[in-house]
């Protein structure tokens, strides 16, 4: 490998194991030139690991070698095939070697020896193939021998010096106990080595749950959680979603409910790629909501893959004939796809892995989960949880719509819908309850939680009919809300009194009109009494001047002769 | 390679593998030859082989530690590894006192 030479100043040259999820926990693959440990107990799949690492780096022109101490190489080759990989054709192709490292275990041994031979052959070998990648499984048979502890730890270190020295990039599985003296014997590999990672297998509650997680990645961050892993037909899967929150897409854009009057309440429909929860109990129209959801979508050629618990294909498909919705062409035209098991047939990974499968395979723009309260069935409370916000989390990093129904145990109990401790990763919560009012059941649905959307905060009533789902109007009045026959007679009654108000109102209308009207007509009255008499004083005014003016012209005149006489007389005399 | 070889009444059929001039091999080689010469001179073969020069022999013959002694003949076939320096070891397996 070319690239071996170029290191850059900040990140450590890797290997991809090219194993589905486990290159992600490791933030790209295993250290290269260096020594990775994989430990575990028996059955949790560490040889598998190797091979298939082997397999898919042989695939992409990348020569490997597998040491075995344990298997025949022909028991490899069958094992491989039975999950689709052919080793031998890797082998003629000269990309893969599997060396059968088995010592006759009537072997004598007299005196100190040394593990000359096995390097010889691998270096031999590697050279010949061009080859820097080894697997070894089950090296500890081979450093038993010895029969003394400290020789053995001693000789894994040359292993490991050998290896980094001749700069291999090695992977050695190495077995861990439960039995604490041998688990301490043990302990320095985890030193020694630049990668560990251990493998393990537990059974709870009688399911088997396997969980990889690695605990030691000198020079590198890694994803630090335990990861739930499977060994499928097709090889070790692994989802480390934990590692991954940050990836979510944003909320796409509104899709309808496939019920105009739903998407109405939710403030347009659901969003696309976001997490829709429907919860209600048994019988209130989950399982018909979610599929006049798929009805919808599946007409205008988006797919939906169906992950159902708690019935199979044909019971759905039959039971939605009854609301009117016939998922049959749907099904044809490969738009809807079910996915049905029961809980406790298989691990929650498996589960998981089975749907991520489908998921990547049928590529859904949607899914259902019918029901999460059937997860809990697969182990236990945590498991479920594990499941379900994998589960999310992938929908969520894909663009996939998520719509989960859930059955609660409680008619009208809206804090207990999620039930699973999801909620903060719903983004839309449509509750289903079930009221009795004057001996009838009636059925309510709420929209609790419309992230990105204006949603109504209303309940309203709906009814399941041939037609599919129904939601009524909603009722506001002074009672709260009423469903069924109350509720119609107390829309009657409220129009009654409505019809009684306004009658009301208008009278006093009226009345005010009249009142109105008169008081006008009396202003006016007094507004023309006042001007009357201001022209009566304008016209007795305009008399007075009148009168002095003709007085003064008159006594000018009389005043003026005699002055003027008495002028003349005075001036005439000097 | 070393080779002793004497072709009349060969009873003994032996493989010794060694790794280059490592100590425990040139133990090795000194342990069996002294040991065969001093009991079975003249009846046995002995071919000793170096892996770190023939590599594929190691595969072919299963050679993962070295010294290792492969004894063919006498029937069964027995393997010891070492240094040989346990004589009655290798006499038990030789068959011889």
């Amino acid at each position: 490998m070319e690239n071996t030479n170029k290191i850059s100043s900040n990140k450590l040259p890797k290997v991809p194991t090219r194993i589905s999820g486990l290159d992600e926990i490791l933030l790209g693959g295993i250290p290269e030139n260096r020594t990775t440990i994989v430990s575990g107990g028996p059955g949790c799949g560490k040889s598998i690991l190797g091979i298939e690492s082997l397999y898919k780096n042989a695939l992409q022109g990348n020569p490997g070698i597998y040491v075995t101490f344990e298997e025949q190489a022909e028991a490899v080759r069958l094992n491989a095939l039975t999950m689709g990989w052919d080793l031998a054709e890797l082998e003629k192709k000269n990309l893969l070697f599997i060396m059968e490292a088995n010592l006759n275990p009537k072997t004598v041994i007299s005196g100190d020896f040394s593990l000359q031979g096995f390097f010889a052959i691998i270096e031999g070998k590697a050279k010949a193939m061009n080859c820097n990648f080894i697997v070894i499984d089950a090296v500890d048979i081979l450093l038993r021998m010895y029969n003394d502890f400290h020789r053995e730890r001693s000789e894994y270190y040359s292993l490991h010096d050998w290896f980094t020295t001749r700069k291999i990039t090695a992977i050695m599985t190495v077995k861990s106990t439960k039995d604490s003296d041998q688990s301490s014997r043990y302990e320095f590999l985890d030193f020694m080595a630049d990668c560990v990672i251990h493998l393990d297998q537990r059974v709870k509650e009688q399911i088997s749950t396997r969980r990889i997680r690695v605990t030691k990645y000198r020079g590198s961050n890694f994803g630090r959680n335990e990861y739930p892993y499977v060994i499928s037909e097709r090889g070790l899967s692994i989802v480390p979603i934990s590692t991954t929150g940050l990836r979510h897409r944003p909320l796409g854009k509104v899709v309808s409910s496939g019920n105009k009057r739903l998407d109405a309440i939710l403030g347009g429909g659901y969003r696309r790629s976001s997490c829709v929860l429907i919860a209600g109990i048994t019988g209130a129209g989950k399982t018909t909501l979610a599929n006049t959801f798929i009805h919808g979508v599946c007409k205008n050629d988006e797919k939906v893959l169906y992950i159902g618990f708690e019935e199979s294909e044909e019971a759905i498909v039959t039971n939605m004939l009854s609301p009117g919705i016939d998922l049959r062409p749907a099904i044809e035209s490969k738009k809807l796809k079910f996915l049905t098991a029961l809980p406790e047939s298989m691990g929650s990974e498996e589960h998981l892995i089975r749907a991520i499968h489908n998921i990547n395979e049928f590529k859904p723009g949607h899914i259902i989960i019918d029901a999460i309260s059937a997860c809990e069935r697969m182990g236990s409370k945590q498991t479920a949880f594990e499941y379900l916000i994998r589960i999310i989390n992938y929908c969520k990093e894909n663009d996939i719509t998520c719509i989960m129904l859930n059955q609660t145990t409680k008619s009208m109990d809206i804090h207990q819908i999620s039930g699973m401790e999801i909620s903060s990763m719903v983004d839309s919560a449509i509750f289903l309850g079930m009221v009795e009012v004057g001996g009838e059941m009636n059925r309510m649905i709420l929209v609790l939680k419309s992230r990105g959307l204006a949603h109504s905060n209303q309940y309203r009533e709906y009814l399941i009919t041939n037609n599919g789902i129904e939601i009524m109007d909603v009722y506001v009045g002074e009672g709260g809300v009423l469903t069924g026959a109350a509720r119609q007679e107390q829309e009657s009654k409220e129009a009654a009194l409505k019809r009684m108000r306004e009658h009301q109102i208008m009278q006093k209308q009226h009345e005010l009109n009249h009142k109105e009207a008169a008081k006008k007509a009396k202003i006016a009255a007094l507004q023309s009494e006042i001007d009357s008499f201001k022209a009566e004083l304008d016209a007795l005014m305009e008399e007075e001047k009148i009168w002095h003016h003709g007085r003064d012209i008159r006594g000018q005149l009389r005043g003026k002769v005699k002055d003027d006489i008495l002028d003349k007389k005075i001036g005439g005399s000097f | 390679m070393i080779q002793a070889i004497n072709d009349s009444e060969t009873k003994y059929k032996l493989k010794l593998f060694i790794a280059g001039n490592e100590p425990n091999s040139v133990q090795a080689v000194k342990n069996v030859k002294s040991i065969l010469d001093n009991r079975i001179k003249d009846k046995y073969s002995l071919k000793v082989i170096d892996i770190l020069n023939d590599f594929q022999s190691a595969i072919d013959n299963g050679v993962l530690v070295t010294p290792m002694l492969i004894i063919t003949q006498p029937q069964p076939e027995t393997t010891i590894v070492g240094t040989m320096s346990d004589i009655e070891k290798l006499k038990a397996a030789l068959r011889i006192k």
